[in-house]
């Protein structure tokens, strides 16, 4: 889904503005076309499907609660990005916590993101090996990394959700491709001793 | 890395992502030609980037939005399905609920009590944020019959439910039901001495 993020005018702008009046068509509407890519910050920051499916429906309900905070409907999507980004943080450390407890108790088998159900449905070796390679890289280079990925966004795009230079989209990406070659390098038949040429 | 390596990289990792200038291309073309190790770093990008699009793709299918504003009003989070919402019982649930909700009437209390349903909207306007079910005209009225000794008491509530599905091909499907209930006691002097000693 391209999306005319820096276009003089915003043409999800009315339908922002018809939300914050309490719209509800406009709303289901907003819904259907951005969520995909808060899917996407969100998997990008969680980096597991885990309460993936529960972190986004927090996130529209906290967009229609909040709406009346945004100011400036052109900056709607850097709002709804932190909005997701936060909740998304905040099921993190959930997850974590409940990891750590559930590690502490005798007996309990130690939950990893390589054996949830979700991982096992997958389905192949190799897209587990994948995922788990991307739920490796710091969120830092993860998030614009999905965005890019999953939404086929431009740097443009992704900076401006993101409220960051091009340059720095640029360069996290470019360090994301390189771990990825690195830590995927026997699983894809990558290198065979001589990337470092290059690199 | 030097410096040249990594502006190649750099170059390549833009061209995966379409984000090439007209002149970038022809100096990536250039350094492609001369390069083995450059034509070698592409494809391998490039099949990492197949490879990622591919898992994420598989993972993160959009399975349509959720929303329930019962979360927005009171922040409970009543729906926890893991999996995909299967539309066949859910539109003939929703319609039961409906059914249930006008014919039904509630044998404990005036107030409208409203079923958890699988996803509830309600009206409403942003300076209306958490009002529940609105009430239409005068809630009690009192109103003499017959000789006037006794009163005849009627109270009447109306109030306006959405019910949303979200079928399987990700639409949402609103059902809205308008309610009306009406409870007529009777003028007798049993229950007017009822009514004296504040017994329902």
């Amino acid at each position: 889904m391209k999306m005319a993020l820096l276009e003089a005018s915003d043409p999800e702008q009315p339908i922002v503005e018809a939300v914050r009046q309490g719209d509800r068509k406009a709303f289901e509407e907003l819904m259907r076309r951005h969520n995909g890519w808060i899917r996407g910050v969100v998997y990008g920051v969680l980096g597991e499907r885990d309460g993936l499916d529960d972190v986004v429906q927090q996130v529209w309900t906290a967009v229609w609660r909040r709406i009346a905070e945004l100011r400036d409907a052109g900056r709607w999507r850097p709002w709804v990005y932190r909005l997701s980004r936060n909740a998304a943080l905040d099921a993190g450390r959930d997850a974590t916590r409940r990891r750590r407890r559930n590690a502490a108790l005798p007996g309990e088998p130690p939950t990893s993101a390589s054996t949830t159900p979700d991982a096992e449905l997958v389905g192949s070796e190799q897209h587990r090996e994948v995922l788990n390679a991307i739920q490796e890289l710091p969120v830092l280079y993860r998030e614009p990394f999905v965005l890019r990925h999953l939404q086929g966004w431009s740097y443009r795009q992704i900076a401006e959700v993101m409220d960051m230079p091009v340059d720095s989209v640029e360069t996290r990406l470019v360090r994301a491709r390189r771990m990825l070659r690195e830590s995927l390098k026997e699983k894809l038949g990558l290198g065979n001793g001589t990337s470092s040429e290059t690199r | 890395m030097g410096q040249v390596q990594k502006h190649v990289e750099r170059l390549i990792v833009r061209r995966l992502d379409d984000e090439l200038s007209a002149e970038e291309e022809v100096e990536l073309d250039r350094e492609l030609m001369r390069s083995p190790q450059a034509r070698r770093l592409l494809d391998e990008y490039r099949r990492v980037d197949a490879a990622a699009a591919q898992a994420l793709g598989g993972v993160l299918a959009d399975r349509g939005p959720r929303f329930d504003e019962t979360d927005a009003r009171t922040g409970r989070v009543w729906q926890r399905n893991k999996g995909r919402v299967r539309a066949w019982w859910l539109i003939p649930g929703a319609i039961a609920a409906a059914w249930l909700a006008l014919s039904v009437p509630s044998p404990f209390s005036w107030r409208d009590r409203r079923a958890p349903s699988i996803v509830e909207l309600q009206s409403r306007r942003p300076d209306e944020r958490g009002s529940e079910l609105r009430t239409v005209g005068t809630p009690e009225l009192m109103r003499n019959v017959g000789n006037g000794l006794f009163p005849e008491s009627i109270k009447r509530s109306t109030g306006r439910n959405v019910l949303g599905v979200i079928g399987n091909d990700g639409n949402v499907y609103l059902i809205e039901v308008e309610r009306v209930r009406t409870l007529r006691k009777p003028n007798t002097p049993a229950a007017a001495a009822r009514d004296m000693n504040g017994v329902m």
